[in-house]
């Protein structure tokens, strides 16, 4: 398995496949530069949600704004970074390392693929 | 290319959650270009308070005031803080105005600060043709003589901006403080007037209010000479009202409306002596960002005014960042306090905002 970024442009979203075929979400660097900073974050998914490619899974906010972020593939959502909530300054500065979002176990992989483009 | 034909769903005068439901929805429909940028006027029927989207209801509002006052209470998709969305003769006081555009609609969208600016120019027009002056004031106000007179917030989405903010025709500031939960100490003449200062109406401007239905023709127009486009009456299409049936649900849940709540939240009073007189700062916090001031007391700051914009320009800053907002605030504006060194006051500002901290 590749551990290329994916990215899914208009929903602000990379997924990089992991080693064990689970999908790693975060938000794409250069989605952030619109942003000054991140204040607020919101999952609005749970542990075992199943999503599909394109569902709203986190909000962002940063004063009066809010932006809805969706799923890059579909599948289970695995795991949370619960840090990002906690401390949401990290997506800003570590987009595609600590400020990671969500683990996704991807259930159509293949087919959605083709429609993210390699980051 | 710039869609030049713009759609206008008139006045929606309904509950908050079909409100703010169908919000959600229209901004996704024209992110997603199944229907052309696209403009309305809200009316909250019941009155209701919205709060921001990352707001915990209980801390902001009272809500057995609101029950007794039969006043709705929602959630809305967009950030900021609690806001009544009724007036003196009811809810046509204070509608709402919504703008949506894909984010791709003109390049300066990219740019989040810009944006707002940008889409808050009819609003200025809209006033202008009132008779009143207003002008757009960073972070998320338009203000005339420093006074509020519109707030302004963002909501994104597959690709759409919802801009959107109310028009204050007319307003009921005690009834504001009976059912928000601001960081005052009481309900009290002196903090009406506090209000008073920081807020202002169409009818405080001019004398008059428009009515509901001429606020929709002055907006329409307004977008009209600001973009250069048409605005042509329309209606929500097939795909729209099915996702409407769907998230209206959400937002009529319990969970939606009280099922978020920030890591951390406080508000704090503190109160100084100095040389340059009594200074008492009033903060909320939420998630380490400063959601609210108001600076009163008895010092001298010239110009006055100039406290109204640093309390706006100071909303939705992390606390860290503040002492140095402060200064940078009142270096750029050769702002003078009366026997108090600009650090010091920044360095007060801080303190008030770190020492509520739990």
């Amino acid at each position: 398995m590749s551990s290329e970024l994916y990215l899914w442009k208009k929903g602000n979203t990379w997924a990089k496949v992991e080693a064990d075929g689970s999908v790693k979400v975060g938000v794409i660097p250069d989605a952030l530069k619109r942003y000054p900073r991140i204040t607020s974050v919101r999952f609005t998914v749970q542990e075992g949600q199943s999503v599909k490619q394109g569902d709203k899974i986190v909000s962002i906010g940063a004063g009066k704004m809010t932006v809805a972020l969706e799923a890059p593939v579909s599948g289970v959502v695995a795991r949370l970074n619960t840090k990002v909530k906690t401390n949401p300054a990290i997506i800003k500065h570590d987009p595609l390392g600590e400020g990671w979002l969500m683990v996704i176990k991807p259930t159509n992989l293949e087919e959605d693929l083709k429609k993210l483009v390699r980051g | 290319m710039k869609t030049r034909v713009w759609r206008c769903l008139g006045i929606y005068k309904a509950p908050a959650s079909h409100i703010h439901a169908s919000q959600e929805v229209l901004t996704r429909s024209v992110g997603k270009k199944y229907a052309p940028p696209t403009i309305r006027i809200v009316v909250y029927d019941p009155p209701a308070v919205t709060i921001g989207y990352f707001q915990n209801v209980e801390e902001e509002v009272d809500l057995d005031k609101l029950r007794e006052l039969g006043i709705d209470v929602m959630r809305r998709p967009t950030g900021g803080g609690a806001v009544l969305m009724v007036g003196p003769d009811g809810p046509e006081d204070v509608p709402g105005w919504e703008i949506y555009v894909p984010e791709d609609w003109d390049k300066i969208l990219e740019d989040i600060d810009k944006s707002y600016e940008y889409l808050s120019r009819p609003i200025i027009e809209f006033y202008r043709m009132l008779g009143i002056k207003t002008s757009f004031r960073p972070k998320n106000d338009i203000e005339t003589k420093s006074r509020k007179i519109s707030g302004v917030a963002q909501y994104r989405e597959a690709g759409g901006i919802l801009h959107t903010g109310t028009f204050l025709l007319d307003f009921d500031i005690k009834l504001m403080l009976q059912v928000l939960k601001l960081p005052i100490e009481k309900i009290s003449d002196k903090a009406i007037k506090s209000f008073e200062e920081r807020l202002t109406t169409v009818k405080r401007e001019v004398g008059f209010k428009p009515k509901i239905d001429e606020v929709l023709e002055l907006f329409k127009k307004a977008i009209e000479r600001t973009f250069n486009v048409k605005v042509v009456d329309g209606t929500l299409n097939d795909v729209e009202r099915r996702d409407f049936e769907k998230t209206l649900k959400k937002y009529q849940s319990k969970e939606w409306i009280y099922g978020i709540r920030p890591a951390q939240e406080y508000t704090h009073i503190y109160v100084k002596k100095t040389p340059g007189g009594l200074i008492r700062i009033h903060v909320k916090i939420m998630d380490n960002v400063l959601e609210n001031i108001f600076i009163t007391g008895d010092f001298f700051i010239y110009p006055k005014t100039a406290l109204y914009d640093l309390e706006a320009y100071l909303k939705w800053t992390p606390i860290d960042e503040i002492e140095d907002k402060v200064l940078e605030f009142l270096r750029s504006r050769n702002v003078r306090i009366l026997r108090l060194d600009p650090q010091y006051f920044a360095k007060l500002i801080y303190e008030a905002v770190k020492i509520g901290k739990r």
